[in-house]
């Protein structure tokens, strides 16, 4: 039980802490934090209800106006404007990234560990950001997936580091896997 | 930790959060059905008036809050006028300025204590399903007391690594750092294990 509150709460830390970590800056200047990367790893190293729920603790208080979103945001608008989907997103992507890292134990942990974020960090996430952009912004769902897209390779890119840290992980540290130690 | 909230006092701090958060809700609904061009300039001429009655000060404070969202809300314009609806993308801008306001307004005249007390009080009822919501208010203490430590490490690490190579560090940085914050999670639970047992 404490172990698990401990879990989360750090985990949800870390998530916002690495929303303060510029991992890539474009060629413009705009940098990509690593914020979605901690979601990602949130479900791929706790699991899924311990990783849903670390996603979601974090959502809660940006909600509260901690601003702990990227960049010092925080705030109930955030939820109100068009990208708000893609913050309600994160806990079920979380969840289902841990789902599949329970389902499938026996896979090498890079390669499920990608697929587990490219699934859960992207495909989940996306779709609830689309779905919460077609809501407010009365554009086709094909306009808003190409007005998306510009954010994809960034993501897949955290999708391989996710990758690359659950298998340092289960190296180095297997005990911290709770996604694969039950 | 930082938060959101507004060091100048105004009325709306005295509002009950559960009203402004109802207030929020219905105004967030109406404000979507509406499309009467009239009625929404009205509203958001309104919210700029709510803004600026606890003074100057505030309206500068709540347009500092709500900066980061500007360029997101021109890129939507920009996007609705190169797809042929400028008249469209600007009822929508419209219509996230009246929402997105009345939400920052909540935020920052609403203390985080109030919040959280309010969550507490909604989550009670899971008590009878037998969900243990006893620790909710510690896991919100324990995120924003970690945040700040974590980035003080991300920034030892950054040091670290910065005397050893010219290469900027990015990712590299995000392996040692989980590690830190998983070390740092078996102390926690170390801690509040002890609590709890001291307790009884």
């Amino acid at each position: 039980m404490e172990r698990n509150i401990a879990y989360i709460a750090l985990f949800a830390a870390l998530t916002a802490a690495l929303g303060f970590i510029p991992i890539i800056t474009l060629a413009f200047g705009v940098p990509i934090t690593a914020q979605t990367l901690g979601v990602m790893l949130g479900g791929c190293i706790l699991g899924s209800w311990r990783g849903g729920l670390a996603s979601l603790l974090l959502i809660v208080l940006i909600a509260l106006g901690v601003p702990l979103l990227a960049g010092g945001r925080g705030g109930l608008g955030l939820f109100f404007s068009p990208s708000g989907g893609f913050l309600i997103g994160w806990p079920i992507g979380a969840y289902v990234c841990g789902l599949i890292m329970e389902r499938f134990n026996g896979i090498h942990p890079f390669a499920i560990g990608l697929i587990a974020s490219v699934i859960g960090g992207i495909l989940v996430v996306y779709m609830a950001g689309v779905m919460g952009m077609f809501l407010t912004l009365e554009q086709t769902f094909i306009e808003i997936i190409y007005l998306v897209m510009v954010f994809i390779p960034g993501d897949l890119f955290k999708a391989v580091v996710s990758g690359l840290i659950v298998m340092l992980l289960c190296k180095y540290r297997p005990e911290s896997v709770l996604s694969r130690n039950g | 930790m930082l938060n959101l909230n507004s060091p100048i006092k105004t009325p709306y701090h005295r509002l009950p959060v559960v009203w402004k958060l109802a207030i929020l809700s219905i105004t967030t609904i109406v404000v979507y059905q509406l499309e009467n061009h009239l009625i929404l300039v009205v509203l958001l001429l309104a919210m700029f008036l709510l803004n600026l009655m606890p003074g100057i000060n505030f309206l500068k404070l709540a347009i500092r809050n709500l900066s980061p969202i500007i360029p997101f809300m021109v890129f939507i314009l920009l996007w609705h006028v190169f797809t042929g609806s400028t008249v469209q993308g600007m009822v929508l801008l419209v219509k996230f300025m009246i929402v997105i306001s009345l939400a920052n307004l909540v935020t920052m005249t609403s203390q985080l204590d109030e919040m959280i007390a309010l969550i507490e009080k909604l989550v009670k009822p899971l008590r009878k399903i037998g969900l243990d919501v006893s620790f909710l208010g510690l896991t919100f203490g324990l995120v924003i007391r970690s945040v700040p430590n974590l980035l003080e490490i991300t920034r030892r690490l950054n040091f670290s690594w910065r005397s050893r190579s010219l290469k900027r560090p990015g990712w590299r940085l995000i392996f040692p750092l989980i590690c830190f914050a998983l070390d740092d999670a078996d102390h926690v639970a170390e801690a509040i294990k002890a609590r709890r047992s001291n307790n009884g």
